[in-house]
């Protein structure tokens, strides 16, 4: 019932572990197979690495959760190994997330990652938190913008034989737009959405509370937004869209799905209901379809357009 | 935490840092102090805080008192430097409590520190006297003058036995061969270790050999402290929620245990 198609590759279910939440080891991306993960997303790298920002990085409420880590990473050398290991060690398909700061550079570290030979590729277009960095000038607008994010694309697809998906970003003007613009440079997919700028203040300090100042917000709050953002996104392109932001149960899974997407990202939700919300999750989906009478995932996908 | 621990989206739910002030300190050593803040945190032995300094970083530390909340720092960087010279009336942030604790099993328990190590067993000690229950402890130290906190368990009521790298204090040992040399003579209902994950993985083994239950509490870099970010990992395990403690058992196996961490950006790195 849960089985999911995403392009060339079936999915146990469609509940996929999140860039940057738990992936930074290959043993730690095997548990959360065993959680209940129908793929996997690794943490996202670049060709020499990061250390990302000091703390705080990650916060959190009720509500949503904030977090500005700065895309700490070993570098795409070890991220390879890193995929090697997991593949040896997993069924679940693996995404291979990427970052750079210019479409060369991206081809590149693509192409270098695709070596360890991943699933998918995702390209990062669109980490908030990096936009007003040194070397990372104009690196939040590439998905932003529909040009620029186009340009990335279409190293990328020259560089790499992969099926590609886009990370898109809410803070931009049109979201269809920049998916278009994706899907016409040969992206395979699209991943919507990033997380959306936040920043957090502590009164009595007077400080804003990410070391980073402001951050990228997660969570529940996220959730209204990513739907949105997937329903545009999914009238406006026929590649298939894996729909992230806000999940955290069951049935917002599958309102997730109805707006357009063909998997679910997950990953601040880990949070709010524990390592097995994959599990959890599947459960929920399942519960729900045999009582509204659908038989597969794919009735639910872009069900609410008809 | 287990692996399925339901948080309630709404609530008391805060993993933001909250404002505490700084009451007192207490200089522990000569680079070692204790900073009490005005307010208490419900929290045990073995978990920690998240504490914030704007402008510096936010680390973990171990909680060393819960009512008000204390917490113990050695002068060796930074950071710590910074939360060393916190003076009376000062600010900070801090979330928390993360992580699980030490459980007492049994009625004589054996606590090894190394370091600042003893900051959680001290804690330890003193639940475990409210609860009758017969503690001795191995404080260990690189030479006489790293000796922290040894008349906390002389409050708590424990045997103490003192060891240094150096000799300069008490047996020239280092703590987990102290503790071998104590299970060899003597049964204890579990033993608890905190310190430099060299010594731990050596007390690990010393209690498996003796069938001894074993706890040790396992340091890695944090960022969310709860559960989320990976950056803690250790094997298929997460310091910040699946830990801090860790039996012996759950340790069996562990690739990582003693051999390697990644570092802030990722990197793993070797202990050796």
């Amino acid at each position: 019932m849960l089985v999911t198609s995403l392009l060339n590759r079936k999915l146990a279910n469609p509940a996929v572990l999140a860039s940057g939440i738990l992936g930074t080891a290959a043993l730690l991306l095997k548990y959360v197979e065993e959680c209940g993960a129908g793929a996997l997303t690794t943490k996202s790298c670049n060709l020499r690495g990061r250390e990302g920002f000091q703390n705080p990085t990650v916060v959190s409420t009720e509500h949503f959760m904030l977090n500005a880590v700065g895309l700490s990473n070993p570098g795409v050398e070890e991220e390879q190994e890193t995929v090697r290991a997991l593949k040896k060690k997993t069924k679940a398909p693996i995404i291979g997330s990427v970052f750079e700061s210019a479409p060369e550079t991206f081809a590149e570290v693509t192409s270098k990652l695709a070596e360890a030979k991943p699933d998918f590729i995702e390209l990062d277009l669109s980490c908030p938190h990096l936009s007003k960095e040194k070397g990372f000038a104009g690196y939040g607008d590439f998905s932003s913008n529909p040009k620029a994010a186009a340009e990335v694309v279409e190293k990328v697809k020259e560089a790499c034989k992969l099926p590609v998906f886009a990370k898109l970003s809410p803070n931009c003007a049109s979201i269809a737009e920049v998916a278009q613009a994706c899907e016409g440079a040969g992206a395979d997919g699209i991943t919507a959405i990033n997380t959306a700028k936040g920043m957090a203040i502590n009164a009595e300090l007077k400080s804003p509370v990410l070391s980073n100042k402001s951050g990228g917000m997660s969570g529940p709050a996220l959730k209204p937004i990513a739907v949105k953002c997937v329903y545009d996104v999914y009238g406006a392109v026929e590649i298939p869209i894996i729909g992230t932001g806000g999940v955290l149960n069951g049935k917002d899974a599958i309102e997730m799905m109805m707006a357009g997407a063909s998997a679910v990202g997950i990953g601040s939700a880990v949070y709010w209901r524990g390592f097995r919300v994959f599990s959890l999750i599947s459960e929920e989906m399942r519960a729900w379809m045999k009582e509204n009478g659908y038989t597969s995932t794919k009735q639910l996908v872009g069900a609410a357009h008809e | 935490m287990n692996d399925s621990f339901p948080k309630p989206v709404l609530g008391s739910l805060y993993d933001v840092p909250e404002t505490f002030t700084v009451t007192k300190t207490r200089q522990e050593n000569y680079r070692i102090k204790t900073v009490f803040f005005d307010k208490a945190l419900p929290c045990s032995p073995g978990q920690f805080v998240m504490l914030w300094i704007p402008g510096v970083n936010e680390r973990p530390l171990s909680a060393y008192r819960s009512d008000p909340l204390a917490i113990t720092i050695a002068n060796v960087g930074k950071f710590s430097g910074r939360v060393y010279v916190l003076n009376p009336g000062d600010r900070v942030g801090i979330r928390g409590p993360y992580g699980n604790r030490f459980e007492l099993h049994g009625k004589n328990v054996l606590l090894v520190g190394g370091g600042y190590g003893l900051v959680p067993l001290s804690f330890l000690a003193e639940e475990a006297k409210k609860r009758g229950v017969k503690a001795t402890v191995v404080i260990g130290a690189r030479n006489g003058k790293d000796v922290i906190l040894e008349k906390d368990f002389e409050i708590a009521g424990c045997r103490t036995f003192i060891c240094t790298e150096d000799g300069s204090r008490g047996l020239r040992a280092r703590s987990p061969d102290v503790a071998a040399a104590l299970l060899a003579k003597e049964k204890f209902s579990a033993i608890y270790g905190c310190g430099p994950e060299k010594m731990e993985e050596a007390l690990v083994q010393t209690a498996r050999k003796h069938r001894t239950p074993c706890f040790v509490s396992v340091e890695r870099h944090m960022k969310c402290a709860f559960g989320i970010c990976g950056a803690c990992a250790c094997g298929d395990r997460l310091a910040c929620a699946h830990g801090p403690v860790f039996s012996a058992e759950e340790l069996e196996g562990n690739p990582d245990f003693g051999k390697t961490f990644l570092d802030w950006g990722g990197k793993r790195q070797s202990y050796e």
